[in-house]
Formats: C-alpha cells, structure tokens, sequence
C-alpha cells in the first residue's frame, strides 16, 4: 500500500466488504439497531443467570445519579450493612453527600499543597500537567475513603440527604476547578515574583474559606451532631440522639479500617507481584494514610474474596465497567458480546497489554456480594451497583469469572485472609508510581 | 317503513330522539367522556371487593405484552403455583418464550398438515381461508396448551427470557404468515403438476427448516438442558443438576395433565348438556390430544371451580374478558355499564344466544386464584390473576363478581377429582362429536 489510500484501495476495502454476503445483513441489521444491540447475544446472555450459591444480605439498591461518587457508595454499603445489623434494622442507606462534602473540601487543599510543592517545575511540565487536569473530579479510592471516615465519620442518609448538586455534581466541580486553577496560577506567579512556599501558605486559608462557602451554598452544611430515629424490625422504636458523625461510625459501624489493605492485580512487566505500590499525588486528606496497594495474581485476589464473602462480608472492588457490560440486564461477560462475529476480526489484546495502550484500567467501584461456587470454583459473582434499581437485576449485576480475570483490578481485603507472606509484602517499602500510572485512576 | 330509509323516517327518528330528555344529558356526557366511560354505575368503584375467604399464594404477576399468549400464561400461572408449593419458594416464572417457539414450529407444521389434506378443496374454500387467517396466529386452548408442555417440558424463565419478538408478536406472525401462504401455493401447485404425498411430504422438511430459521433467528434457541439453582422461603441453596425441560417438567410439577377435565358452559343450538365436542381443524400439536368441549350445567362448572380452589389448586378458565369489564380498575362484574340507560335502548339477550350469534364468546384466558364465600358457602366474588402486568387491576389481579361468571364463563379446567362421579362417567364414555371450527366455541383465546 502507499502511503496515502487511493481509489484502488478503496475498490479492494469494498471488494473484501462485498465478498461475504453475512456483511450486508448485519449492516442492515447494526444501521437500525446500533451495534450493541446486534451484538449482545441472547442465547450467551441466558446462561448467565442472577443465581447464586453464596450470597451475602445486604439494603435497597441505592442510586449516585449523574455523579462519579461510586467508591463512596461502594463503601457506605459495605458500612451500612453493619449499622443494620447492629441496630437489627431492615434497611437503611447512609448519606453519601456527608463524605462528598469534605472530599471536596480535602481535594482543595491536597490541590493547593500539591501546587505549592511543585512552584519551581516548569508551567508545561507533566506534573504540573496533569495536576491542573482535573484537580477537582468526584472520583476516589478506597484509602481516600477510609481517610475522610476516619477524620469525619459517617451519618445516615436522612441526615444530611441528597441535594441537586450531590445528584448533579457538574456545575460544582466546574466552578470549584474554575477556583483551583485560578488559585495555582496566583500562587504560582507571585514564586515567579520570589515569594517562598512559606510565604504563600497563609494565602491557602483565604482560598479555602471561598471554597467551604462554594460547598455549603451547593451541598449545605454538614451535621456536626445529629440525631437519628427509625423503626427496627420488630418495630420498635430506635432513637439516638445528639451524636457526633465521629461516634456514629465508631458505635454502630465499628469496622477496624486498618484492617482493611487495598489488593491490586496489574500484570504488566513494570509490577512485579508480592510488592506494594503507592501513587505519587494521588489522595484528598493531607495528613491521611497515603495510598497502597499490594500486587498479587488474580487467582490469590479471587480466593481471597470468596473467603471474605463466605464469612458473610461484602468485597468492595474496582474494575472498568465500560467493557463488555450489558447495563440493562446487568450482565457483565465477554461472552455475550459477540463482537468478534460481528465484524469478522478479532480484539486478542491480552490485560496488560490493554493497560500498557490505554485501553483498560480501573474506573468503577462496586461491591461483590455474591458468588456461583461449583464443586469449589466460582464461575460468576453477584455485584452490588449504585445505578439504581432499573438497571440489572433491581440494580443487582452479574459477572461471569472471566470478566473478573480480565477487568477487574482492586479487591479490599480483610487482613485476616492474607498469608503472613503477603503482609509481609504489604507493609514493605512501597513502590512510587508516577501520578498517570493506570493504577493511579480513580473510580467514578 | 319501507325498504329504503325516506325523508319522513329520518325526521320521525330525529323527533323520536328529541322527546327523550334523558338523552340530551347523555349525549352531553358521552360526547367529552366516551361511551362506557360515561355508562359506568360508579357504586362497583367504590368498593374494591379485594378481600376473599379463600386466597391462594400464586408468585409475583406476569405480562404477556403485545402478544397472544394469555392461554399459555395462564396454564404456566397454574403450574407454578404448584411449583411454588412443592418447592417452598417465594417465587418463579417458567419461560413463556419456550412454549411459544414450540407453538409456532407446531402450528406450522399443523398448517402444512392441513393443507395437504384439504389439497383437493378450491383454495378458497371456507376452510382454506381459516387455515390461512386463524392458524400461525398467537391464540390457543388449554389442551394446545398441555400438548405443548408433554412433548417439550418447561423451563424457568431465566433460561429462556423475553425477547423483543416475544412480547410483540406482530412483525414475526405477518412474515410466518406470508411464509405459510407461499408454501401453501407451492404444495398446491405441485400436486397439480401431479406430485405425490410422500413427496410432497418431502417438500414439507424443506419448508419446515426454513420456518424454523424465522422462529430461532426471532425468538432465540430454545434451552434443551440446564442446571437450576435456586433459594426457598428459608434461605436454603438447592441445586438441581443437568436436566431436559421434561425431566424438570417431572420434578418440579409431575402432574398428569390429562387428568385436566374441560367443563364447559356454552352451549349452541342443538348442543346438549353431557356431550363432548370437537373440531380437528383447531390444535397446534399433530398427535396431541384434541381440543374438546363438554358442556354441563352451570352450576357444576362453578362447583368444581370453588372445591378445587378450597384444595388449593388454581384454576385454569375461559371467559369474555371485555365484556362488562374495567381494564385498569380489574373489574368483572355484570351490569357495572349501564348502557340501557344511557342510550335508553333493551340491549339484553341470553348468553347461549350471544354466542350462537356472535357476539360473545372466549377471549381471554385467565386463571382463579381465591374466591370469597359467604357464611351458607356460596361464592359471592373470584379472585382472577391476568397477565397484563401490574398497571392493571389491584397489583395485577382481577375481581369477578358471581354473576358475571355465570354471564361470561364458558369454560374450566379442573382436575378430574373435583368432578362429580356422574360427570366424570359421561366424559369419559362420549366420543367427542365433531363440528364446524368456525363455530364461536373454537374461537382462539388471546
């Protein structure tokens, strides 16, 4: 071929198209459907049923709207699942714009720290770059969750509800990013005029102060003490007055959060199993836990999970949802798209090749809460969404096992499953990963 | 009056109506709100009349859709209430899906049957004509029903679940349809040309594979093994390992659906109580069991609908669901229009009339799930789950009151041992009388 496509080339792509006669019925087909429509195949998508053999109880679907909250709902549902059992309450959701609140409010500042350590580095560096991307996305981790329960606590959802701009969290993080870029070109031209870090830090609080107005006028003020009334099972009166959201958690959540240790599978060269990783710039609350992750192969991520969620606990997970997902029947299976068939050629990219060409990594966070054992080896999990209950099954998913091999990436784990090996390997010196390392993403 | 309608007849009704007031008040009401709406007797709304002495536990309400599949829905409704007992789960729906692609393939093949018998008839005899319009179409009986699931079993749901074509059947009825009448017109012209049966028999296999392309390609194949798991009311884990849809059939059902009796309450002209009908020409399964009427008393039929659901078996019946009914309120109940009233005409007439005449007949299958019986024991409403969804009726269930069963009935299914001794003698000694398929009683519910 030369270098440019000329007409012959063109007669011999339409040739090759022509050649098979199945190309113009699935055409006709694709033009009116769309492709995923014509893709999903029933017969494959059947198979795949919502049935399990071990299943852990948990509340009503709950729903982040048109917002990238997903890790914290994630997370209050693993939580929430607790104050429901030591409360004996049939169902009950705790609030996910308390933790949205400060998360903002944290991300401002980890922002304006990040910029004041990095005045001397050239405005088109790509740290500078990639700081001033998306300093105020709704996206996080699970370490970044822990780190705001462990500073702020928790609180039931009727305590601090929804707002529009929790729902729709569009218009706030452009106004909040609009502030921050405004804020880094300020601090970073008055260095250029020979202002020292030190000198420029005590403008933070000024900065900060229009951010914690931008956030109440949005999401309103977070309780510092609320109280909180419902009816339990048996239909008695539960009543608890007067509690900080600090104590709420420490009362009726109770789970250790250092117990908890994030566990990764990212096969490329660059990562070698058995060693923990941390991602530079990469967290909210300054002062907090850093990130860490510890890598293991799939197979050791699996088993762990499955004994977490025998116990009778939920697995909260990350993964790219985006592929080969079915949102309707809540399907998640490589199986039941027939791509391949579709267009006549093949995706044969293996997992660490999509992560090495950015075509994979990590960008929700959902909650395993089941899993289909036959004779000791799971062929498809129940996942938990915060999509609502008109996707999936009432809001439920499920995955066969080969997604999970292939798109999930991040389990968090109990310490208790992991080998004294894998502790061991956990709590070693991390590995630091540039801040646009794959597994530097955040779920939304 | 003459045969022609002439200018002072037209002034004399004009006249006629002008005297009635009455009329004025309809017609003002009438023109904004439309005709039954206006006619509603409103003292049947305000009382929802949703309690009953007898209420059977029957699974979470299902929707048939755009389809005519209500006899299909109604005999799986029956089926898993049994189910629902035997297994002690909260909850199950069997696949419509798969009876329905079953049903197709035998209509067609039913079809095809019925051509080449009626080979040597104009092609536009009465019967042609009802084998092309009446055939493929969704409708059935619950005999069509039970042929169905003895030769191919059930699935649950979610090994065959709706598609897009299951649940709006007019795109794929209209291309089997065109496909039927052009295998029609081949095999009469074959045997014109002086082709043999055996050979045109042959000529049938040819066309059935292509029938079967439309239906798999439409409706997706059906299962023909699966391993079922499921969680009963106190959270224990079963799993049933590798079976065919008949041998889950057996498991989880295991009735003798033969055992099923037709009870019937609509009798033509010259048809006699203790009798059973037939026509050969309405069936979907070659070598099923036919389609069958047996007609007895009114109150036998009733009877045996409120012994069986005292024994805890819903009942599978036919009835005239738009007649005297309210759609989204689920109500059946006779006289809740007051159309005498509001246009002041008589417009009464028996119910063995109607239906010699046209103008009432089964429609619609549905099944009894509860009854209410006052303190001498005698049924004073029925409780009716539909398969229209949840939009309509209480949560999908339908009240029928006494009298519109006795008006709009015309037949049950009950097992044979809720049928009295002399009844069931007779059933079973008749040899079914066969009559016309265009007679209203083998009118196609859907």
């Amino acid at each position: 071929m030369a270098t440019e496509i000329t007409l012959n080339d063109l007669k011999s792509f339409e040739k090759d198209f022509d050649k098979s006669d199945k190309n113009l019925a699935i055409m006709d087909a694709v033009c009116t459907n769309g492709i995923v429509n014509c893709a999903i195949s029933n017969e494959d998508s059947k198979k795949l049923t919502h049935a399990f053999s071990t299943e852990v109880e948990g509340g009503n679907v709950t729903d982040q709207k048109r917002s990238g909250r997903c890790w914290m709902f994630a997370a209050t549902n693993v939580m929430r699942f607790e104050v429901m059992k030591n409360l004996n309450l049939p169902n009950m959701e705790l609030s996910q714009s308390y933790p949205l609140f400060y998360d903002k409010l944290e991300k401002a500042n980890y922002f304006l720290e990040a910029i004041l350590t990095t005045l001397d580095e050239k405005t088109s560096s790509r740290t500078i770059a990639f700081l001033l991307s998306s300093p105020m996305g709704d996206g996080g981790q699970w370490d970044m969750f822990a780190d705001l329960i462990r500073k702020y606590g928790i609180c039931p959802k009727s305590c601090m509800p929804e707002t529009f701009s929790s729902s729709n969290t569009l218009s706030l993080d452009k106004y909040l990013t609009l502030k921050l870029r405004e804020y880094a070109k300020t601090l970073r031209t008055q260095h250029e005029k020979g202002k020292k870090e030190e000198d420029l830090r005590p403008m933070k609080k000024k900065m900060l102060t229009t951010i914690y107005r931008m956030l109440v006028i949005a999401l309103g003020k977070p309780p510092l003490k609320f109280t909180f009334e419902t009816r339990d099972k048996k239909n008695n009166f539960v009543s608890i007055k007067d509690i900080t959201p600090v104590d709420f958690y420490n009362t009726y959540v109770k789970l250790d959060l250092s117990d908890y240790v994030s566990v990764i599978n990212a096969p490329t060269s660059d990562k070698p199993f058995n060693r923990s990783f941390t991602v530079n710039f990469l967290g909210n609350v300054k002062g907090g836990k850093p990130v860490r992750y510890l890598n293991l192969p799939i197979k050791e991520l699996k088993m762990m999970a499955i004994n977490q969620l025998k116990d009778g606990n939920a697995v909260w997970f990350g993964s790219d949802v985006g592929q080969y997902c079915d949102r309707l029947s809540g399907k998640m299976s490589k199986e039941i798209f027939n791509l391949e068939n579709l267009f006549s050629t093949e995706f044969p990219l293996t997992k660490a090749e999509r992560l090495d060409y950015g075509e994979s990594l990590m960008t929700h966070a959902m909650t395993l809460t089941g899993v289909n054992l036959v004779r000791g080896r799971p062929n498809r999990w129940k996942v938990e969404n915060s999509w609502g209950p008109a996707n999936g099954n009432n809001g439920f998913f499920v995955m066969d096992d080969k997604w999970f091999d292939e798109f999930t990436y991040q389990v968090v784990i109990n310490k208790k499953y992991l080998t004294p090996e894998q502790l061991k390997a956990y709590e070693s010196d991390p590995i630091v990963l540039e801040p646009w390392d794959p597994m530097g993403s955040l779920a939304l | 009056m003459k045969e022609q309608l002439c200018k002072q007849d037209i002034t004399a009704l004009f006249e006629n109506y002008e005297k009635d007031s009455k009329l004025k008040n309809s017609q003002r009401t009438v023109s904004r709100n439309g005709i039954l709406e206006s006619a509603i007797d409103d003292v049947y709304l305000k009382n929802d009349y949703s309690s009953f002495s007898i209420d059977l536990d029957s699974g979470d309400i299902t929707n048939q859709k755009r389809s005519g599949r209500c006899w299909m829905f109604g005999g799986l409704n029956v089926l898993r209430a049994i189910a629902i007992r035997k297994l002690n789960v909260k909850n199950i729906e069997f696949s419509q899906a798969y009876l329905q692609f079953f049903d197709k393939l035998e209509k067609a093949n039913f079809f095809l049957e019925k051509v080449i018998e009626l080979i040597d008839e104009p092609y536009d005899s009465r019967l042609n004509v009802f084998a092309l319009d009446s055939m493929i179409q969704d409708g059935g009986h619950f005999v069509m029903f039970s042929n169905l699931v003895k030769k191919y079993g059930i699935v649950p749901i979610e090994f065959m679940g709706e598609t897009k074509v299951s649940s709006d059947t007019g795109e794929l009825n209209k291309i089997l349809s065109s496909l039927l009448a052009k295998d029609m017109m081949i095999l009469r012209n074959r045997k014109a040309e002086g082709v043999r049966l055996p050979s045109l028999r042959n000529l049938k296999e040819v066309m059935m594979k292509d029938i079967f392309k439309v239906i798999a390609v439409s409706l997706g194949l059906p299962v023909t093994e699966f391993t079922y798991q499921y969680k009963d009311k106190k959270d224990k884990f079963v799993r049933m390992e590798k079976m065919t849809p008949v041998e889950f059939f057996n498991k989880v059902i295991g009735t003798e659906l033969d055992d099923y009796i037709p009870l019937g309450d609509a009798k033509l002209p010259m048809m006699k109580d203790n009798t059973s009908y037939t026509s050969e020409y309405v069936n979907n399964v070659i070598g099923g069991k036919p389609v069958i009427f047996f007609n007895v008393p009114n109150s036998v039929v009733k009877n045996a609908v409120v012994e069986s659901l005292k024994a805890k078996e819903c009942v599978w019946f036919g009835s005239d669901v738009g007649a005297q009914s309210l759609r989204k309120e689920g109500k059946l109940i006779d006289g809740i229009y007051k159309l005498d009233d509001l246009f002041d005409v008589d417009f009464s007439m028996s119910k063995y009339d109607r239906l010699a005449y046209r103008s009432s007949f089964c429609t619609h299958a549905m099944t009894f799930t509860g009854v209410n019986l006052d303190e001498k024991g005698n049924p004073t409403r029925f409780k009716v789950e539909n398969s229209w969804g949840k939009e309509n009726g209480k949560d999908g269930y339908f009240v029928m009151s006494d009298k519109w069963f006795d008006e709009y009935v015309y037949q049950v299914f009950v097992n044979k041992k809720f049928v009295p001794e002399e009844y069931l003698k007779s059933f079973e000694a008749s040899k079914p009388v066969e009559i016309s398929p265009f007679d209203t009683l083998f009118m196609k519910m859907d």
